[in-house]
């Protein structure tokens, strides 16, 4: 068994040599081999499954950690899904205690602690950092740990962490929220919201430092660049060197020295016209538009206004998922394909049944479709399933249509946070030009 | 509107997804690629059905299709560096016919899943993360040996150990003979 193991091992690491899938393959000849390999693939696969199942709410916790400030978790739970959902939250509480214990982000640590936290000036209530749930102020310096979390407040002076023997600094700017990953081999990063600086000393060759925002991702091997993240879009300027942009649709850009680029909700990354689109002070304000109609630029890419704070929604059984008077206009991603995306997290299950519904007024009509990609936790990695197409009722009094999505999610395991990709299409196959408009009312997801 | 063909194709699907998702992680180390490629190939069929593409064996389909991403992967990550020989590909076609010679229903899986949940709790906290740095966050082993301030050796053992003392107690708790497969 151990030596099948071994070698199964090997075979998955794409390192086996030719004279181990030999000896692979004799083994595999043999009944007693071929039950073995199937023994432990089969609990590869479960404990895959086991724990990607894991409690909804312990997943949020890991992409939402809770704020340092002296909140309990169960009123921070509440906070989130509505009071009427007490019961359910005091019962969430509970397991999100159990599964946090054993939550990376919460508890992973290195032997040797390779960063260093300086407060300027003495900052106070100011600078936060949580770790395993516990929250305190540094005076000046601080260990940062793998699994912190350090929040600063819009009235903080500011921070530096310090590594690689103080060769890379990484500068966190007031009102930032930046959680540290992973340090060897390779640094992981999280810059939640805020705005950070860094000047990054040549990164081991395969292992650059990656820096991970709500809706993108950044890859350094040594330069010096600004990286300002909200929850629907990230902005990047680099000042030496290189860094590579990605986000969740596949897009990516390489920034070069001198260049500025911007990720943002339903549109890939783009190099930006000028950097002024995407300096810090400038996007925080544009963040801050989300709550009311939102003129995204000059350039008419995407024009939405959510009546509701599009952080979080937890659909449980028998509830739904509701965004009334969404209004949406169209960006090519390609010739052909025009979307939006919006991202409510929530666990569904494989071959779980849900509806998306809602009344629209889509120019010229329309066929409205639509796909649910996965987000994974770490936005590593994103996945397509499968695609709709909506056919509109009759109008009604003030020229919408009903239309209602029915569909089955088909996935490996839980899919903890899914994004709906909308996309729009002329009934004569065309996509609607920059500046059309779709307006989307009610839209709802619902499960049975 | 979901087709009926491309709903009854997806259910069945979702009921063979277990054993297509262990042939893909035979070849993956990483859950979250092998969870892609799964993905892929459920694209790639319900394309192929959607364009009226006559599909014998659907699950054969998608272990050839899944097995062609498994090389595609290999090719792509390894540089070309993986040799993909006739060895390879008997082994892959070795572990394909393992996996078909006992065909899972959907419940006895869900039981053996309910099973593992229930050992999984009962293992000690230390463990438990031990497999969730592994099997929740996908880190390599290098990463869970540092993290859990042991050596790569010492860390292969003992989740070599964990998942036997797992397959014993998901065997008791089903009542199963020696072998679970």
């Amino acid at each position: 068994m151990k030596r099948m193991e071994d070698l199964l091992e090997k075979l998955r690491a794409q390192t086996a040599t030719s004279e181990e899938l030999s000896e692979l393959k004799r083994l595999l000849t043999t009944p007693e081999g071929r039950a073995k390999a199937r023994e432990r693939l089969w609990m590869e696969c479960a404990l895959h499954s086991a724990f990607r199942a894991t409690p909804v709410l312990a997943v949020l916790a890991k992409r939402h950690p809770p704020q340092p400030r002296a909140v309990s978790v169960a009123a921070w739970a509440n906070s989130w899904i509505g009071k009427r959902w007490v019961p359910w939250a005091a019962a969430a509480a509970v397991m999100i205690l159990g599964a946090m214990g054993w939550l990376p982000w919460a508890s992973s640590r290195e032997d040797a602690a390779t960063l260093s936290f300086v407060a300027e000036g003495g900052a106070g209530e100011s600078i936060a950092i949580t770790r395993d749930g516990r929250t305190w102020h540094p005076v000046s310096q601080e260990n940062v740990l793998v699994g912190d979390s350090i929040e600063l407040a819009e009235e903080s002076p500011g921070a530096q962490l310090q590594f690689d023997s103080a060769k890379t600094t990484i500068t966190l700017q007031p009102g930032a929220t930046f959680r540290v990953l992973s340090l060897t081999p390779q640094k992981r990063f999280a810059l939640d919201r805020g705005t950070l600086r860094a000047d990054v000393a040549h990164q081991r060759v395969g292992k650059p430092m990656l820096i991970q925002t709500p809706m993108a991702e950044a890859r350094v091997l040594g330069t010096v660049f600004t990286l300002a993240a909200e929850s629907d879009q990230t902005g990047l300027t680099v000042e030496r060197g290189s860094v590579r942009l990605s986000q969740g649709d596949g897009s990516m850009e390489t920034i070069k020295a001198g260049q500025a680029a911007v990720a943002s909700l339903g549109a890939p990354v783009r190099l930006a016209t000028s950097k002024a689109g995407v300096m810090p002070a400038q996007l925080r304000q544009t963040m801050k538009w989300i709550k009311g109609p939102v003129a995204w630029d000059s350039a008419q890419q995407l024009n939405f206004d959510f009546k509701e704070d599009r952080k979080l929604w937890i659909l449980l059984p028998g509830s739904t998922w509701e965004s009334d008077g969404l209004q949406l206009g169209w960006s090519e991603k390609k010739p052909g394909a025009t979307y939006l995306a919006v991202s409510p997290y929530f666990t569904v299950r494989p071959g779980e049944r849900l509806t998306l519904s809602g009344r629209a007024r889509v120019q010229n009509g329309a066929e409205l479709r639509f796909n649910y990609y996965k987000l994974d936790g770490e936005a590593r990695s994103f996945g397509h399933a499968t695609v709709k197409a909506a056919q509109f009722g009759a109008a009604d009094a003030e020229g919408l249509s009903p239309f209602e999505i029915p569909f089955q999610t088909v996935a490996a395991a839980e899919l903890h946070s899914i994004a709906l990709i909308l996309y729009c299409h002329h009934a004569d196959g065309t996509p609607p030009q920059v500046g059309d408009a779709v307006l989307l009312h009610d839209l709802t997801l619902s499960r049975p | 509107m979901m087709p009926d063909s491309l709903n009854t194709i997806a259910s069945r699907f979702l009921d063979e997804r277990h054993r297509l998702l262990a042939y893909i992680l035979a070849g993956v180390r990483d859950p979250h690629t092998a969870e892609d490629i799964f993905q892929e190939v459920w694209m790639r069929l319900a394309t192929a059905v959607e364009s009226g593409a006559a599909i014998q064996h659907e699950a054969a389909w998608c272990r050839a299709t899944a097995r062609n991403l498994l090389l595609h992967h290999w090719r792509r990550e390894s540089r070309d560096k993986v040799e993909v020989n006739s060895d390879l590909l008997d082994v892959l076609d070795s572990l394909e016919s393992a996996l078909e010679e006992n065909a899972d229903t959907g419940d006895l899986w869900a039981a053996r899943q309910q099973a593992l949940t229930g050992c999984l709790v009962a293992l000690p906290e230390k463990s438990r993360r031990m497999l969730a740095l592994k099997y929740e966050a996908g880190l390599p082993l290098e990463e869970v040996a540092r993290s859990c301030g042991q050596s790569l050796s010492a860390i292969t053992k003992t989740l070599y150990r964990l998942r036997r003392a797992l397959m014993d107690c998901v065997q008791n708790r089903l009542g199963l003979g020696e072998e679970i497969s």
